[in-house]
């Protein structure tokens, strides 16, 4: 074991780890689309020269090497510029910095690459809240909106942590096709930010191999190594499915940008998502919180959300919880004078992401 | 010669008023709870004797939820000669403005109280419900005891909402009460508008107006394109048959029958409860369970 410092914090990291894997396993966050968990070493990835989606072939350069997403970036004592903690490997006495005004902006600037290549509007739309997002009120054409996983997508999440600058120019629509052919999987190749996680889990952990990637135009370009999937060896496992940070890749047979739940996929880790404010139950923590109109959600031992509310007074709202003997563990809060609205769109993306209410909303479950 | 009174009509302006179940007597009932629902446009307050629908008021909503929930507890309250506010056991308020009625004991969800309230009105069968407000849409998903099970809401669009048709009652001079019966004074069913924005949708109406379409084709033309994105939204949540709508909209036949017929089935129509109540009546009906919960202590 070695040990290095992140932002002044002490970190402990096993030899041949990255600056990237050491933070997220000691619980600190460093944003990222590129890498994932279940990727150990850094593997260098080459274009090849044609892919196809679906039938279409798209030709490019072969041999360049991908870049990444450029989000991890890092300052670290001794060397100058911004350096990319997923190929940094962590030495003894390192100190890194994640948050400096460097940092920040230029994630930003590279955040804003990506999100201009990909329908966004939604993220920026100052009437998002409450939006069912079947009708545009603002008249924005749908290729240019947010697909199906908006308020469960990785992608969004990143982009929120990070910050999208004002004024980012709108997405302009590519020719990419949509392709469905085969039932089971729905591949939007126009959603695609080119983070080649499918590429390398199809590679790397399932040993199929038969996805790729070739750059066009400054471009990276996803598709399969021959016209068909099967040609290609896919096995169908679905694991490109799970670890992609978009839209891009669907199960055909899922609605809404859920996930399916079967047990014959392949298991693999999660990725760590931008952390949500935890704060513990107590009386302590609660003396800060105001005594204003807004929502409260309510977390078990394990972090997931137990309960969201929207009140007239959160702190009074927090302290009956408390009295009732609530079996919360955390809780964090917004200040919202619409909470009813906060609430009910808080509780949408539970129902999303998880297909029901959430466990301790059911409190009038003895009143039927 | 007199003068001709200049009047003023108000086509958007739908019923509002009281009501007394003339069979039922409160001094005979046990429990008595009251739901108040504050909405953006309307607001009702509902009273049941025993869990049965007792009272109620129904009236437009002002811009103090406070005044609009005491207004309308007034004025269901009139309706029923000796009864006064000390006498209800147990009030819960809903709706938009759910936690600023003054004198209830409790604020529940409107989406639960809607979804308790069709289960009275229409029974254990119903399955889905499309509320159509004033000012929002929800979709909700429930079981047989009228439990949520999940919904979709749209607050900010108000294409399919009550707001909507008074927005095109007004502009085409047609009592609000007399829309969906207009509707269907066409000879072939008009293709719908293009744009569901209500503001867009009112400069096509003027334009189709000065291209020689009739009042009624032009309803028919919004109803249509109005069940459309109704359609839209009902989809997101399981689409059970046992199908039914809830709030003011439902009293406009131009939207339901042709939301049936992209279905492709009917709904339930089978009640005889002002469709504008299920949310108070959700509330009271919680509030009778709250008063009997609190009785067992």
């Amino acid at each position: 074991m070695i040990e290095i410092t992140i932002d002044q914090k002490k970190v402990k990291a096993e030899e041949g780890q990255t600056v990237l894997q050491a933070a997220l396993n000691a619980g600190i966050y460093i944003p990222y689309l590129c890498h994932h968990p279940e990727f150990v070493e850094v593997k260098g990835l080459s274009s090849i020269e044609r892919v196809y989606q679906g039938g279409e072939a798209k030709d490019g350069e072969g041999g360049v090497p991908f870049e990444g997403c450029m989000l991890c970036l890092v300052e670290i004592e001794g060397q100058s510029g911004l350096l990319k903690s997923c190929e940094i490997k962590a030495e003894e006495g390192m100190q890194v910095r994640t948050d400096t005004e460097k940092v920040r902006e230029t994630r930003q600037e590279n955040i804003a690459k990506i999100l201009e290549q990909h329908p966004h509007a939604c993220l920026v739309c100052a009437q998002a809240d409450g939006c069912d997002q079947k009708i545009c009120s603002l008249g924005i054409p749908e290729n240019e909106r947010c697909c199906s996983k908006y308020g469960i997508c990785e992608l969004q999440k990143v982009a929120e942590f990070i910050g999208i600058e004002k004024g980012l120019p709108p997405y302009v629509p590519s020719s990419d096709p949509i392709v469905d052919e085969d039932s089971l999987f729905k591949r939007a190749y126009d959603l695609c930010i080119g983070c080649l996680r499918c590429v390398r889990v199809c590679r790397e952990i399932r040993g199929a191999d038969a996805l790729a990637f070739t750059v066009r135009d400054g471009r990276v370009v996803v598709g399969s190594n021959q016209p068909s999937l099967k040609e290609s060896g896919c096995k169908y496992c679905g694991v490109c499915v799970e670890v992609c940070p978009t839209g891009a890749l669907l199960d055909g047979d899922v609605r809404s940008g859920k996930r399916k739940k079967s047990s014959l996929r392949l298991k693999i880790k999660p990725p760590i998502l931008p952390p949500e404010q935890h704060l513990a139950l107590t009386e302590g923590n609660l003396e800060n919180v105001p005594e204003g109109e807004g929502i409260y959600i309510l977390f078990d031992e394990a972090k997931e959300i137990y309960k969201i509310s929207g009140v007239e007074n959160i702190r009074e709202a927090l302290l009956e919880e408390m009295d009732a003997g609530s079996p919360a563990a955390f809780f964090n809060y917004e200040e919202d004078p619409m909470f009813t609205g906060k609430e009910r769109q808080l509780t949408q993306q539970y129902m999303k992401k998880h297909g029901e209410m959430p466990p301790g909303n059911s409190e009038l479950d003895d009143l039927f | 010669m007199a003068e001709m009174e200049e009047q003023t009509i108000e086509y958007w302006r739908w019923d509002e008023g009281n009501w007394k179940n003339p069979d039922m007597d409160f001094k005979d009932a046990e429990i008595l709870t009251a739901g108040i629902d504050v909405g953006s446009v309307s607001s009702q307050a509902v009273i049941m004797a025993d869990g049965e629908l007792f009272a109620y008021g129904n009236t437009r909503s002002g811009y103090n939820s406070r005044d609009s929930a005491s207004n309308v507890m007034n004025m269901a309250l009139e309706a029923v000669p000796g009864l006064k506010l000390e006498d209800i056991h147990y009030v819960v308020g809903t709706g938009y403005g759910r936690v600023r009625v003054p004198f209830a004991n409790k604020a529940i969800t409107e989406i639960a109280c809607h979804a308790r309230g069709a289960n009275y009105m229409y029974g254990p069968k119903v399955r889905t419900i499309m509320d159509m407000g004033g000012q929002d849409l929800k979709a909700i998903s429930c079981d047989e005891r009228g439990k949520v099970l999940n919904f979709v809401m749209n607050e900010k669009c108000a294409a399919g909402t009550g707001r909507g048709m008074e927005v095109m009652a007004d502009l085409l001079k047609v009592p609000i009460q007399k829309v969906g019966e207009m509707s269907f004074q066409v000879e072939k069913e008009p293709p719908p508008v293009s744009t569901t924005c209500v503001l867009f949708a009112k400069t096509e109406a003027l334009g189709l107006l000065k291209n020689g379409w009739s009042v009624p084709k032009v309803l028919a033309a919004y109803c249509s394109a109005m069940a459309h994105r109704i359609y839209g939204v009902v989809k997101t949540v399981d689409v059970k048959k046992e199908f039914v709508i809830t709030g003011g909209c439902a009293k406009n036949s131009g939207i339901i029958n042709r939301l049936e017929k992209e279905l492709g089935f009917e709904i339930y129509k089978d009640t005889k409860v002002d469709t504008q109540l299920a949310g108070a009546i959700g509330a009271a009906l919680f509030g009778k369970a709250l008063y009997e919960k609190s009785k067992k202590k």
